[in-house]
């Protein structure tokens, strides 16, 4: 991977490694920002995994993103305002202080669970159609990547990539339709790019 | 506004927010999260990375757990969790149930030509001058003497090694050979004190006079488990196809199979350092934890240490396994060759423990009981197919 363009390409199609080298460049800023934010050590790695979480359930979308630096930091920020609500839901609780809050029972939707995805993932990958489920399971589970697939199946690239596109989209479908949510709040998009300084 | 939320945030950084505060923020989090979130972006940008060295192997870890979000293990019928963790109970209550009697068999509807019998205590040595002695035909108490090296079969029929000179050895540079067949496993102590247990199809080579030698290096192929004596003046080393692990004193379980395309390694007790031959990749494991290695790089994670070393144990232990994968230790084991009438054999999984000293019909007869394959035995070849 020589350019930053070339290792987004190939996480887009699902290459591991590649994300690996992205994690672990831009690890030493985000978990030290983290830690700062958060000054505890599970927090951080929580806030870490989460985000890292989405931007690898979103990876099809790395395509369309000019600042890669900017999208790391806007999922981890969203991370660390998900940590700040928590962290003060619970000392409001323990204080017992009881202003009524609408959005309670929003606060847990927030937090990723990974058993709890992995459960729904394994769903939603079963009821894929079969040719769909066989590529998605070679590239995940067998770790290949877009052109040995294409050659294994006997089939174009071109199906290969939308196939993994899809089921990766059907995905990030049901696991909304169970309450987790894999984009950023609207209001982030509407918000105008940041000034990279 | 902004300075405010900044303000508060600061307070939130350090902890010393008041309760008035805390509401406050709290409901500028509900009703302006894009606000908070502009200034927690705004500080992040402007924030320098601290020099530190991150914990690779715990991060390491988080990152698989990451990457595992989206995978999923084939199963070989579409089941909701709860179905899944039914028949995972099931697995497992049959295996301990085998274990312990003969469950009423279903009706044989396929062919047992020939019983294959299970392997058992096999191993050819092969001494510094290229003389090979096949260990299971020697008698127990046998003796062979060697430069100063005394090699013994004992009463409980494996070898000892004793550098009855470690203070002139003349046996410097010389190296014997453990070989176990398919079908055998072999147990050795080595002239320091180390322990090993090597399973079938495996190989072993090491200095004769390990005990003095500067650097304890073996070389294994195959599947061995090590009790290695504690010398902190002589590291051991065990060099496989794709690694080299540094031991101080500890035990651990390394699989390196030609036919398998990674190298596993497990530690029970102690401390071990793995390197990469073929990448630069290195590792330091602790106790508990495993290390995955193929051509490109290391993984570590923490696993039930049980697994790895229950062939050494007497059984074989499958978590989430996959048939093909089964049947390659099978095969070494009985020493029989494995074939697919359906090649979706391959892919079934399956949990579970059962005992390596039954003949092979018994074993396979546990993998049919749930339906999804049948067995043919001709000879020493075993025909898989799907059901």
């Amino acid at each position: 991977m020589h350019t930053e363009r070339e290792l987004i390409k190939a996480i887009v199609e699902g290459n591991e490694q590649a994300f690996s080298k992205l994690f672990f460049q831009y690890l030493p800023v985000l978990k030290s920002f983290a830690f700062k934010f958060s000054r505890s050590e599970h927090a951080t790695e929580e806030i870490i995994q989460d985000a890292f979480v989405r931007i690898w359930l979103n990876r099809d979308k790395l395509d369309q993103v000019h600042n890669v630096r900017a999208y790391l930091y806007k999922y981890v920020s969203n991370e660390c305002l998900s940590h700040l609500r928590k962290r003060l839901n619970e000392e409001k609780l323990i204080s017992k202080l009881s202003i009524h809050h609408p959005k309670d029972s929003n606060i847990t939707d927030e937090l990723i669970q990974l058993n709890e995805i992995n459960r729904i993932v394994a769903s939603a990958v079963n009821k894929l159609p079969s040719q769909r489920k066989k590529i998605y399971q070679l590239s995940r589970n067998e770790g290949k990547n877009i052109p040995q697939i294409a050659e294994c199946l006997g089939i174009s690239q071109h199906t290969v990539k939308n196939a993994l596109v899809i089921a990766l989209k059907t995905i990030r479908g049901e696991l909304e339709l169970n309450g987790i949510t894999f984009i950023l709040p609207l209001l982030m998009l509407f918000f105008k790019e940041f000034k990279i300084k | 506004m902004e300075n405010r939320v900044q303000y508060l945030l600061d307070r939130f950084k350090e902890n010393q927010l008041t309760a008035v505060e805390k509401t406050e923020l709290l409901v500028l989090s509900d009703r302006f999260p894009e606000l908070l979130q502009y200034e927690i972006m705004e500080e992040l940008l402007q924030h320098k990375a601290v020099q530190e060295e991150p914990d690779h192997r715990r991060w390491q870890s988080l990152l698989e757990r990451v990457l595992d979000a989206d995978r999923v293990p084939v199963i070989h019928k579409a089941v909701s969790y709860q179905l899944l963790k039914w028949s995972v109970a099931a697995a497992i209550l049959l295996a301990t149930a085998f274990s312990f009697y003969f469950v009423n068999q279903p009706q044989d509807h396929h062919e047992i030509i020939a019983d294959v019998v299970p392997g058992g205590k096999k191993a050819i040595l092969t001494l510094a001058d290229g003389t090979k002695i096949a260990l299971s035909d020697i008698k127990n108490g046998s003796v062979i003497r060697q430069n100063g090296i005394k090699i013994a079969k004992t009463a409980d029929g494996h070898l000892v090694y004793t550098d009855e000179n470690p203070v002139a050895s003349t046996a410097a540079g010389q190296y014997n050979t453990i070989s176990t067949p398919k079908g055998g496993e072999w147990e050795l102590r080595l002239a320091d004190g180390s322990t090993v247990w090597l399973n079938s199809a495996s190989s072993l080579t090491y200095p004769s006079n390990i005990a003095t030698a500067s650097l304890r290096k073996v070389t294994l192929q195959g599947e061995a488990y090590f009790e290695v004596a504690k010398n902190k003046v002589h590291p051991f080393i065990v060099e496989s196809r794709q690694q080299s692990l540094e031991v101080l004193g500890t035990h651990f379980n390394v699989n390196s199979y030609p036919d398998e395309e990674i190298t596993r390694t497990t530690l029970l007790e102690g401390s071990v350092k793995i390197a990469g031959i073929l990448h630069p990749g290195s590792a330091i494991l602790k106790p508990g934890q495993q290390a995955v290695m193929n051509t490109s790089a290391i993984t570590v994670s923490q696993v039930n240490p049980d697994e790895s070393i229950a062939w050494k144990n007497g059984y074989f232990m499958f978590n989430n396994e996959r048939q093909e994968s089964i049947m390659r230790k099978i095969a070494r084991w009985y020493n029989v060759e494995v074939e697919y009438a359906d090649p979706a054999a391959k892919e079934v999984m399956y949990y579970g423990t059962v005992s390596r000293f039954e003949k092979i019909s018994k074993v396979l007869r546990k993998f049919e009981q749930t339906g999804e394959v049948r067995f043919e035995i001709k000879a020493n070849k075993v025909t898989v197919y799907k059901e």
